[in-house]
Parts: C-alpha cells; structure tokens; sequence
C-alpha cells in the first residue's frame, strides 16, 4: 500500500526490453541500484516496471550493450501534470474548497451550556463571550483553559467548568455550587412566623414567653433568647453582701411551639364560559440572509381570530447572521359552554382547593376545613372560599438585634 | 586460503550463536504456500522464462520450476517471485 503510494508520487515507467540473454541487463541494473518490478516474459520481450528516476540509467545500459529499450506506460503524478494544466480551473476550484472547508471549520458556530440549574446560561455564554469564546469567534482566538478559569473566577456559583469543542460545535458544561443552609448560630429569639392561637410549647432553650391559648401575631417573640436568671431558692445568699443579682444573658433560642393557624384558599367559576380552542394551522417558512430574505414556504390563511407563534434559529456566521424563520399561525375558535350553578361550584371549590394545597405543606396536619360561597345567587359567576384550620409549628429563628447569619 | 577462512567464520558464528544468513552469506528463503517465494542473499538472476527460473547465489544456483513465474520484485540482495511452484532445486 505504501509502496503503490509512492508510486504515485514519484511516477512510475513501464518498459519493454528486447534482445538476446536478458537476464544480463537486469543484474547490470541491479549492480547500479535500480529496482525492478513485476518482471514478466513475453513473446516480444522482458516487460517490467521501473522508477521515472531510474529510466535514463537504465536506458544508457540498455543502449551500451545493443539491447532495444521501449516506454509502453506512464504512470503517476509526474505524467498527469499536463492534464493538470489544462484543468487548471478544476485544480484550483478543489484547493479552493478544502482551504475554505478548513477555514470555516476553525471558527466555533455552536455553543451549548449544560449542566446549570440556578445559574442563568446567558449568564454564562456573556462571560464566556467575554474570554473570547462567543458563536463565530474564530479556534485561535481564545484558549480553553482561560475560558474555564474565567467562568469559574467571574461566576462565584460554579465549582467546575469543561470547555469542550467538537469540531465547530462548543459545549460548555458546568457544576454548580451546592451552598449549605444559612445557619443562625448567635444568638436568637423565635418568632412567630404567621397568627395563630398557641397549643402547645416546647422550650428546650431559652425563656417562653407565651403559654397555650395565647393569641400571637405573625413577628411575636414566642421563645426568647434573652434569659433573666432566677435566684436558685437552694442557695443561700450571703447576708453581707446582699442579694445575688445575676445579669441576663443571651442565648440561641430552641423549641417547638405548635399552634392552630388558618390558610384560605380561593376559586371561582363563571357560570357562562367562553373558551378559545385551536383549529386549523398555517406554517410559514421564510430565510433571512444579511443580504435579502427569501421565502422558503408561503401559505394563503383567512381566519377571523388566530394566534402566531414565531419560531427563530440563527447561525451566527463570519459573513453576518442567518436566520430561518418560522411562523406557525393556528385558528382560534370560540367555543360557550354554560354551567348549572352545581357545576360551577363543583368547579370553583376544585380551584380552591388546589390553591389551599400549594399552600399547605401535605405533611402538615389539617384538622378542620369549612367552605364557603362567597357570591350573591344574581351573580354570573360562583365564588368559593375554603379555609383550613392547621396545626403546625410557627416557631421561626430570628437574631437578637439584627442577628448575624452565619457566624463561624 | 578462502576455505579455512570460510571455516574460520563459521564455527565462530557456530559458537557465538549468529544467524547464519547473515554471517556467511548464505541464502534465506521462505515459501509461502505454493504461489510465493521470497530469496535474499541472491547473486543475479542466471535464466528467467515463464516455466523456470534459475538465481545465482553466493554458491552455487537455485532453481525454480513452476508455470507463469513472475519477478514480483526485484532488489540488490532480495528477490520475490509469484506464480504456481513445482520445485525448488539446489545445484553446486
């Protein structure tokens, strides 16, 4: 295979040599260093293959010793020059095409992100942008390494950043930070966090401030961080020197302070309904090149009511933006529905219901729900409130003047 | 003279265990089922026709009988020949 290859390149003869004890020619040629190949015995003579190089050598031989000396085939490189030349156009219509292939194979035409979840991939392609990695900016212009320390410096969510590219296509994948939860580790009161009437303390540190049945306002100190110490009435104070009077100290409040609190959930339902429903479709598809737009797909619509939805996908390009546009326009027909009053509140109540549910936490413990119509029987349109009466927990750590979050 | 030296040569590759292809000279040749032959250490072709072919060596000849022989290629010390073998034969 290599050695056809060379070949090729180099040009290759094949000869004709006639006259008498033939063998004495090819061992002369062999002394000098010229290779033969596929030596075949014809009637009209020795025919083989030689190298273009070696042909003059061979013919001087040939020539000293009385032997005839024939070319019956060129092959290679060397003898298609002339048919080169006169295609010349089409040679350089090929370099042509394979510089240009290289040429727009070195420039990034693709880029996705991957891999993020907090952090907005915009976000992420501007930075990049910024160390020179942007759609259209050519191979050599940035490095991957500067890229990936640049978005790991300039976006302080992320932890790793890869820089992949695929011939034109760049993927840059990232993993974000996973931030432990902003501890209260000063000191703290607890807090209500919304109204409701206490049922039940639980104070494990810190002093209580209110006691079941009490009646709380969502921001209330319910436990308090800051402790007055009693006097121990197992100690005896010394007569001289007065009372022991102990100064208060703070701490970070711990507890459980369960109350019955109330989450309102609200839907409605008019009773006459107009719903749009899509109907027939329409797609058009039109080119937009730097230089005119060209209509790839056109189609006549006539509709009284219709929606568009425009769908873009551009290729930045060195040449300037390519973008294809698709307009999908989709009929809107109306359709009324009227509802008994039953149905409407069948419906309402299930809005309200799913309203009260994102609410509450299902692992809260409901005890108690009423529903209520809200709307007058003349009104068009049905009304429901629902409301849920929970117990749960409310207390809510809150740092004793202006807190410190986070302390180490 | 050139006899001892020759013995000379080869109980000293004998005895330090060279390949004797290389030391004296002497022809290697492999055959690869019955279509090629590969020769090195050859001294010229002496006869070449398509139904036999006779190479020199360093002493004596070999002799190849088959039917359309061919010179696949040939090179300073090395020789490949295709075609159907019938017999391979040494003459002094």
């Amino acid at each position: 295979m290599v050695n056809r290859f060379f070949e090729q390149v180099g040009g290759i003869i094949r000869v004709r040599l006639q006259g008498k004890n033939l063998e004495k020619v090819i061992n002369m040629a062999l002394a000098r260093g010229i290779f033969i190949n596929d030596v075949k015995r014809k009637e009209d003579g020795l025919h083989f293959k030689i190298r273009s190089s070696a042909y003059s050598a061979l013919k001087s031989i040939a020539e000293e010793n009385g032997y005839q000396l024939e070319i019956t085939e060129k092959k290679g490189i060397p003898f298609y020059q002339a048919l080169l030349k006169r295609r010349l156009g089409f040679v350089i219509g090929a370099l042509i095409f394979i510089i240009a292939l290289y040429f727009l194979s070195s420039f990034v035409w693709f880029i996705e992100v991957s891999g993020t979840q907090k952090v907005d991939p915009t976000h992420i392609l501007v930075t990049a942008a910024r160390y020179g990695l942007y759609q259209g900016a050519a191979k050599w212009n940035f490095s991957r390494s500067q890229v990936e320390e640049g978005l790991l410096r300039d976006i302080s969510q992320l932890t790793y950043a890869k820089v992949d590219i695929r011939g034109v296509r760049v993927n840059i994948e990232v993993v974000e930070k996973v931030l432990p939860r902003d501890e209260i580790t000063g000191p703290c009161h607890l807090v209500a966090s919304r109204d409701g009437i206490v049922e039940d303390v639980l104070v494990l540190e810190g002093q209580a401030n209110v006691a079941a049945g009490d009646v709380v306002a969502a921001g209330d100190i319910l436990i308090s961080g800051i402790v007055f110490p009693e006097p121990s009435p197992y100690m005896v104070s010394d007569p001289e020197k007065g009372p022991q009077v102990s100064m208060p100290y703070t701490v970070r409040a711990r507890g459980r302070v369960k109350a019955r609190v109330w989450y309102e959930g609200y839907g409605e339902c008019p009773l006459v309904q107009e719903k749009v429903i899509p109907g027939r479709q329409v797609t058009k598809y039109y080119l937009e090149t730097p230089w005119r737009t060209i209509t790839l797909k056109d189609e006549k619509e006539e509709f009284d009511l219709a929606e568009e939805e425009h769908k873009l996908r551009t290729i930045h390009t060195p040449v300037g933006d390519i973008t294809l546009h698709e307009l999908v326009i989709t009929e809107q027909v109306k359709e009324v529905t009227e509802l008994s009053a039953a149905e409407a509140e069948i419906i309402a109540a299930g809005k309200a219901e799913q309203v009260l549910k994102d609410k509450i936490n299902s692992a809260k413990k409901i005890i108690n729900t009423t529903r209520e119509v809200v709307s007058s029987p003349s009104d068009p349109i049905i009304r429901i409130k629902l409301t849920a009466e929970v117990i749960e927990d409310i207390a809510m750590p809150e740092p004793i003047g202006g807190g410190e979050h986070s302390q180490p | 003279m050139e006899k001892r030296r020759e013995t000379l040569t080869r109980v000293m590759a004998e005895f330090l265990e060279i390949p004797k292809d290389l030391v004296l000279d002497l022809p290697k040749v492999t055959i690869i089922g019955r279509n090629e032959i590969y020769l090195e250490n050859h001294r010229g072709i002496i006869e070449y026709l398509p139904n036999r072919l006779r190479i020199n060596l360093s002493r004596g000849f070999i002799e190849i009988e088959g039917t359309d022989l061919e010179i696949k290629a040939l090179m300073a010390d090395e020789i490949s020949i295709s075609g159907l073998v019938h017999s391979v034969k040494y003459h002094d």
